[in-house]
């Protein structure tokens, strides 16, 4: 079982409102800036392209290597910000779901037990071999 | 392993440095400026969104929201060290894009002496001259590749271990924002989602082809290291008996194949040099003063034929005591001080007259002159 609280206290306009914002920053600004970068670093040549120096040409394949660790780290930064920003939608809808699911299940077990109460009335006025009336 | 670029000459090793492109290699500088400010800025925006959140959304109370939350703290904290990763490859980059410059930079003047070396009248002198500064440029690459190792070193940096979610489930056609109850599983190996980082191709190197060796390796020894001096050539300043070639003093005391005879200098037109700044033995560039540098020991009023110093000049014949021409000498210095005032060439000097001059002997007109004897 949860270590928290019963019951849940949540703003679903709060969330709603995270979502809304990490969305609108990823689309104005991390994911165009990163398309840029990413641009940028393919059309620009580095260093020592021509060069016979094992120390430059090592020093320009570890330098590639980082780049792409760090296009992948702004790639994987965008990528799961777009997943907060679904999973927050996600989460308001199942709250406001939970919370519709509730009256449901209210209504259920209500014709449940208004079904069983019904059957019960009806078995004690009839007679249960030939289902006549008592 | 380290490299002794034995096997390319200055022009090649030029030709390695001259194609980065400084312009590119602060482009790549800025990016990764710009890389590490987008992400810090992204990084405090997410920051107070988190806040928000937490507030109205207590991590205290419910399961889904300490789930939640903790995924964004991992966000920002990869955020914060991807951004510090970024500038911190800037540094070590930034170091090694500056020995490259400054190897440029050490390389031009070598360039420069190079190609006005290929003007020098004596191949030999041209060769020395040019294998000096091959020399001179591979000790550079050496100890900038020293350098570039350290830089090298700290490039290595360590970055976050943050890994593009991956995570999916079966959907059921179920209402609106339900989610099945199926166990999520993992797809994918985390980072390197970008399908289009595929674009940033792996560098490649095209290294100037290297010289043939024999060109490298030919009969003239190197003096590594040093400026070139002419007494460095085998043979001295004399003629190579073996090869048959004259030495650097011989060429001043041979003209027009009249060993010791007078020596005119031609008119102006005729007497420039090969050489393209147009320096010819004895014509100083029009309106210059010209040194007169490794001309000591000689009588001016020897040398000069009432012209001034520095003006046309008319050589002095061989007279009593040898012919001290020193004008070759003279010339090297001249052009090795035109391209480079620093470094002046030595010039030996006052070295011992190949020919010396027949002594006067007395007149004697013979036998069978008429009344001599009388």
């Amino acid at each position: 079982m949860s270590d928290h609280q019963s019951g849940f206290t949540v703003d679903l306009e709060a969330v709603r409102s995270f979502g809304a914002g990490l969305h609108a920053d990823l689309t104005a600004h991390l994911s165009p800036e990163h398309d840029q970068i990413l641009r940028t670093f393919v059309d620009t040549p580095s260093f020592g392209t021509r060069t016979a120096s094992p120390d430059v040409q090592a020093a320009a394949t570890l330098y590639h290597r980082k780049l792409i660790e760090l296009l992948d780290l702004m790639d994987a930064f965008v990528h799961n910000g777009a997943v907060l920003v679904q999973a927050a939608e996600e989460v308001v809808a199942a709250y406001a779901h939970a919370d519709q699911l509730s009256g449901d299940q209210f209504k259920t077990s209500l014709a449940v037990a208004s079904t069983k109460v019904d059957d019960a009335i009806w078995a004690a006025q009839h007679d249960p071999k030939t289902g006549r009336s008592a | 392993m380290a490299e002794s670029y034995r096997r390319w000459r200055l022009p090649e090793l030029w030709e390695m440095v001259a194609a980065d492109d400084a312009v590119d290699a602060h482009l790549h500088l800025a990016t990764l400026r710009r890389q590490q400010i987008a992400l810090e800025v992204h990084r405090d925006r997410l920051r107070a969104l988190r806040d928000r959140l937490a507030e109205g959304w207590p991590s205290d109370r419910s399961a889904a929201a300490m789930a939640f939350l903790q995924r964004v703290n991992d966000m920002i904290d990869a955020m914060t060290q991807t951004a510090l990763g970024a500038a911190e490859v800037r540094t070590n980059v930034s170091h090694i894009v500056a020995v490259i410059a400054e190897l440029r930079a050490d390389l031009a003047p070598l360039v420069a002496k190079y190609n006005a070396a290929a003007s020098y009248p004596d191949p030999r002198v041209r060769r020395q001259t040019q294998k000096s500064l091959d020399e001179l440029a591979r000790q550079t690459f050496v100890r900038s590749d020293e350098v570039v190792a350290e830089a090298t070193a700290n490039l290595a940096v360590s970055l976050p271990n943050y890994d593009t979610i991956r995570d999916r489930v079966e959907l059921e056609s179920s209402g609106p924002g339900q989610i099945s109850g199926n166990k999520p599983r993992t797809t994918g190996s985390g980072r390197g989602g970008g399908t289009h980082l595929t674009n940033l191709a792996p560098p490649t190197f095209d290294p100037p082809a290297p010289v043939d060796v024999h060109e490298i390796d030919d009969d003239f020894d190197l003096a590594a290291g040093r400026p070139f001096e002419p007494s460095s050539i085998p043979g001295g300043t004399h003629s190579d008996l073996k090869t048959g070639v004259p030495g650097v003093r011989d060429v001043a005391a041979i003209s027009n194949g009249i060993i010791g005879g007078p020596l005119t200098v031609p008119a102006q037109s005729e007497a420039r040099a090969p050489s393209a700044r147009g320096p010819v033995i004895g014509m100083p560039p029009a309106g210059a003063a010209m040194p007169r540098a490794g001309a000591g020991g000689s009588q001016p009023a020897q040398r000069l034929s009432g012209a001034p110093v520095g003006g046309p000049m008319v050589r002095s014949h061989g007279a009593a005591g040898g012919n001290r021409d020193r004008s070759f000498e003279e010339y090297v210095a001249r052009s090795q001080s035109q391209s480079d005032d620093e470094s002046q060439w030595v010039v030996p000097r006052g070295v011992t007259p190949l020919i010396e001059a027949t002594k006067e002997r007395p007149h004697d007109v013979g036998p069978g002159v008429l009344g001599i004897d009388r």
